[in-house]
Order: structure tokens, then C-alpha cells, then sequence
């Protein structure tokens, strides 16, 4: 491990501490305005509440129907995670071990997809969904983001597959093993660390999606979090603190997974990218 | 053949669905940009080339992509940046180091939407954040109206892309930051090397799988940008933040150009795979290996 002593370590703390402070300011301020009346916002926004009030949480949830928004990012999330991890990690497989000409050009193929924008898709996406009477619905969105995630999870696992030693499969092979049982017997428990990092990656992004359903589900119902939340300060963004509350409420879901789960974020993320 | 079977029936879902919902679009994309299909009727007709001539001719389109080369040039740059300085701040700590990373990376798990919302707030003439402390320091004149003056607005919403996403760069510095063995640099010193040389030809060398992989995904990003410039301006003031995305879905989904705006989706998907094609030969040929 390096450890630069060109910066000295007092030094390195007061700066860190500086830079901590503009990170923490954002989340202070909606913490402590969503408590305040829309007085005491527009007198005091940067002071303590006087005095922690609940009103403008229960104004959220007369508005938003929580728990349905819930529900639904919840299935969106875990329904795309599981397609994606069953889907690329075989497709994975047959890239990575089986080398030929028509495999090369298939991982190219997939490989190419990283550098298509979102928005070149989304025309002939709608038309092609409503001919396919899929338009506005969750399983269209599936379709759409099954298209925009495989080829990241496959470069990803293609990566990581490289580090599972053939040997494995060959003497699973010997031993009486299909390729299917050996794939998942054998070699899909190895790749547990490549799954996290793609878990943790499509779950970040589904979760926070704003464009994507905004298109392909459309604008009008308001059906995942995110959704709801645009919804809602559309609608009350004259009231901060209404709309503060709305915020924590939409939010908190997803920090209170990352409180919990920080160290399988942080080294998902870091083993996913450095040795991708 | 027989052999490979159950092989081909793993690729096989993956490689249908991919095809069907990311491949055959762009070609989709490609026919209707040759039309003047307008999202509802069935009798649009095969107008040429004529939306490509249109384009070109599209101060608006130009305008977005330099709006979005400076947000994302000027965002990467900073970017990496702070995140190469952060994680060396952070790998340098004795103590609260796991509190520091976290406080710096929890913006990563909030939406655009959220971020957004928030900067608006801090943004705001009359109360917020930004001017109420310069206010209190009186420094009235350094007062800004963020995102309604048309020469700063732009910065601003970079300045949100930044505050957002510099702690996931962080981490992957840092990751890497971790592998570089001490000794390296210890080398360095006995063979008189001063600080900045020290940084410029060893550990940043070191550091260039993170850096390829953090600029790349930078990039990337950057030419998408649509959501934090939705919730923040809408585009404006005027068009002075209108990306290239939120040009696309205003002309594809708002003005029912459908033909026109998959002409510019066509121009932007080739845009960005020569950038990326380039971008990819050349900083991977720049890594070194351990």
C-alpha cells in the first residue's frame, strides 16, 4: 500500500474535513427543512427546526401512494437484476470459453452496444413496443433495459470468467456433469464477487432511472419512485419544505439499503472496475 | 456441432433479446430518419435526406452539442480530478476514513431527480445557499442568479453532475490506489525523483486502468446528460442548457418530430462510436502493466 507523506497527515484531515462539509450541507439542509413549516423555510432555511413537526410527511403521503410506487420499483428492480444476472452470466460463459469465429464476433457485437445512446433508441423502441401491444407497460421496460444493460454485464463477467480456471469444467465434464449443471454448479458460485458488482451497478441504475420509464412508460402515472417524486415537485415546487419531505421519503429507501450494505457497494463497485 | 448446443442455448436469450431491442432499433432508427414520421399516422413517406439537410442547418442542434461537450468535457476533467486527489487524501487518513468515503459517495445512491431538486434549492437568488452565504460574508456582488444568468447557468449544472457522481470515481482510484505497492515509490525516491515527478511518472502510470475505466464511463455519461438538466432548468434559459438528449426527446416526444429527431439520434449515436472507438485505442495503449 502506498501512502504519499508529500501531503501530511494533518493536513490530508483538515482537507478531508473541508470537503466532507460541502457533501454534508445538501443533505442537512433537506433534512432540517422538511421539518419546518413553510414559514419558518422561507424566514430560516439554514437554522434547527424550532420545533419538529411531521406535517409535511403526512402531506406526502396523501399525495404519493407510497407503498404502490414502492411496490412497483421494487419489482422493476428485482425483476431486471434477475434477468440480467441469469442472461448475461450464461451468455458469458459460451463467449468466454468456447472460442471460435462466431463467438468473437457475437462478444463484439455485444461489445458494440456500449456506445449506443439511450435517446437513438427510444423512437424506434415506442413504435415497436406499441406494435408489439407492449407500450406503457413493465414488461416493455424490461425488453428496453435488457437491451441497454447486456452489454456492460456481459463485458463485465467475460472479464471476470477469465479467472475461473477451465480445469474446473473439464473435470465436472469427466465426472458426468452437463454443460448446464457444470455452469451452474461449478462455475456460477466462483463468480459470486462479478455478481455483486452487477447487482450492485443495475440496481443503481433502475432504482434512480428517471428518462427511461419516463419514456417508455410515460409521464402521466407516476408508477416508479422516481417518477413520483418529478411528479411531486411538479406539483409543489413553490413549497420547499412540502417537497424537502417528499424527497427524504422517496429517498430513504435506497440509503437506508446502502447504510447497509456499504461495504458490498464500495467493493463491488472497485472489483467490477478495476479488473473488468 | 452437436456438442455445442447446450453452449449456443446459453447465449441464445441473451443474444435474441439484445438483437431485437438494441440492434435492430438503430437500423429502425436509420429507416425513420429518412421519413417524416410524426409518432401517430401510418401514411408518413420517405422524404430523402431532407432531415439530415435540416440538421445541418440546426443552430439549436449545434447549440446542444456544445452545451453537451462542455458539460461533459468540463465535467470528466474535474472529475477525475477530484476524485485522483480525494482518493489520495482519503488513502492517506490514520483515522474515519470508511465516514469520509461514505459522506462523499451517498450523493451516488440518490437519483438526478433528487440531486437536482436539492442544487435548485441551493441555487435559488433569494434563499439560497449559495447567496445567503455570501450574503452573510458581504459579499453581495459575488451574488449570482445561478441558473437564470445565461453565462454561469451552465456551470452550475455541471457543478451538480460533479457534486453527484465524484465519490463512485473515488472509489475506483482508490481501488487502485491500493494495489500500487509502496515500494515503487520508495524506488523513485532513492533514484531522485521529486514529488511531482514521483506522481507523473509513477504513480499516475499505476493509476491508468482507473483512469481508463473512469474516463470512459465519465464520457459516456456525459453525452447522455437528460435528467439533472430536466429537473434543474428545463432546458433553459433559452436553450443555453439544452443537451443533446433533451434536444432529441423535445423534438421526438414534445414536438412529435419522430423522423427528424431519429435523423439527430442517428448523428449522435455516430458521434459518440467515434469518440469512443478513439478514446478506447488510446488510453488503452497508454496502461502499463505491472
Amino acid at each position: 500500500m502506498v501512502r504519499l507523506t508529500w501531503i501530511r497527515n494533518y493536513a490530508s484531515e483538515w482537507i478531508m474535513a473541508a470537503i466532507a462539509l460541502f457533501f454534508a450541507i445538501p443533505a442537512y439542509i433537506a433534512v432540517t427543512n422538511s421539518f419546518k413549516t413553510a414559514k419558518e423555510t422561507a424566514d430560516s432555511p439554514y437554522s434547527l427546526p424550532s420545533n419538529f413537526s411531521f406535517d409535511n410527511y403526512i402531506g406526502v403521503f396523501q399525495t404519493i401512494d407510497m407503498w404502490n410506487i414502492f411496490k412497483n420499483s421494487v419489482l422493476i428492480t428485482v425483476t431486471i437484476l434477475l434477468i440480467m444476472i441469469l442472461l448475461s452470466s450464461m451468455a458469458a460463459y459460451t463467449l468466454q470459453r468456447i472460442t471460435n469465429k462466431w463467438t468473437s464476433v457475437v462478444y463484439l457485437l455485444f461489445m458494440a452496444g456500449m456506445m449506443i445512446p439511450p435517446q437513438t433508441l427510444y423512437i424506434p423502441i415506442v413504435k415497436l413496443l406499441k406494435a408489439m401491444g407492449l407500450a406503457q407497460s413493465f414488461p416493455g421496460l424490461f425488453l428496453f433495459y435488457i437491451g441497454l444493460y447486456m452489454p456492460f454485464c456481459i463485458f463485465l463477467y467475460t472479464g471476470f470468467m477469465k479467472s475461473v480456471p477451465r480445469e474446473l469444467d473439464e473435470s465436472a465434464k469427466i465426472d458426468g456433469c452437463g454443460a448446464f449443471a457444470t455452469f451452474w454448479r461449478i462455475v456460477f458460485p466462483l463468480l459470486q464477487p462479478c455478481t455483486v458488482t452487477v447487482i450492485i451497478f443495475v440496481a443503481m441504475w433502475t432504482w434512480n432511472d428517471f428518462v427511461n420509464p419516463f419514456i417508455i412508460l410515460g409521464s402521466q402515472k407516476g408508477e416508479t419512485i422516481t417518477l413520483a417524486f418529478y411528479g411531486f415537485i411538479s406539483q409543489y415546487n413553490t413549497s420547499w419544505n412540502h417537497a424537502f419531505a417528499g424527497m427524504i421519503v422517496t429517498s430513504l429507501p435506497a440509503i437506508v439499503l446502502f447504510a447497509v450494505m456499504q461495504k458490498q457497494f464500495i467493493s463491488g463497485i472497485a472489483s467490477g472496475a478495476v479488473k473488468g | 456441432m452437436k456438442k455445442n448446443l447446450p453452449y449456443i442455448a446459453f447465449a441464445a436469450p441473451a443474444l435474441i433479446v439484445y438483437v431485437i431491442f438494441a440492434i435492430v432499433p438503430i437500423f429502425l432508427s436509420l429507416l425513420l430518419s429518412f421519413t417524416n414520421f410524426d409518432g401517430f399516422g401510418a401514411n408518413y413517406k420517405f422524404i430523402g435526406f431532407q432531415n439530415y439537410a435540416t440538421a445541418l442547418h440546426d443552430d439549436r442542434f449545434f447549440y446542444s452539442i456544445q452545451v453537451t461537450l462542455l458539460i461533459t468535457v468540463v465535467s470528466c476533467f474535474l472529475i477525475n480530478l477530484f476524485a485522483l486527489l480525494f482518493a489520495i487524501v482519503l488513502n492517506n487518513l490514520r483515522k474515519l476514513k470508511g465516514f469520509y468515503r461514505t459522506i462523499i459517495f451517498y450523493p451516488q445512491v440518490l437519483s438526478f431527480v433528487v440531486v437536482g431538486f436539492i442544487w435548485t434549492y441551493i441555487y435559488n437568488y433569494n434563499d439560497g445557499a449559495i447567496n445567503f452565504i455570501f450574503g452573510k460574508l458581504g459579499l453581495e456582488s459575488w451574488m449570482q442568479d445561478w441558473l437564470g444568468d445565461s453565462g454561469i447557468v451552465v456551470f452550475s449544472v455541471t457543478l451538480v453532475i460533479i457534486w453527484q457522481s465524484v465519490g463512485f470515481y473515488t472509489v475506483i482510484y482508490l481501488a487502485n490506489l491500493q494495489t500500487v505497492p509502496g515500494e515503487v515509490l520508495e524506488a523513485a525516491t532513492i533514484d531522485g525523483a521529486n514529488r511531482f515527478q514521483k506522481f507523473k511518472n509513477v504513480l499516475f502510470p499505476l493509476m491508468s486502468p482507473a483512469f481508463t475505466i473512469n474516463w470512459i464511463l465519465c464520457f459516456i455519461s456525459g453525452l447522455k446528460t437528460y435528467d439533472v438538466v430536466k429537473v434543474m432548468t428545463d432546458g433553459g434559459p433559452g436553450f443555453k442548457t439544452e443537451t443533446i438528449a433533451f434536444n432529441i426527446i423535445s423534438q421526438a416526444f414534445v414536438a412529435n418530430k419522430q423522423g427528424y429527431g431519429s435523423a439527430l439520434a442517428m448523428l449522435l449515436f455516430v458521434f459518440v462510436a467515434i469518440v469512443s472507438v478513439i478514446q478506447v485505442v488510446y488510453l488503452r495503449k497508454r496502461e502499463v502493466e505491472l
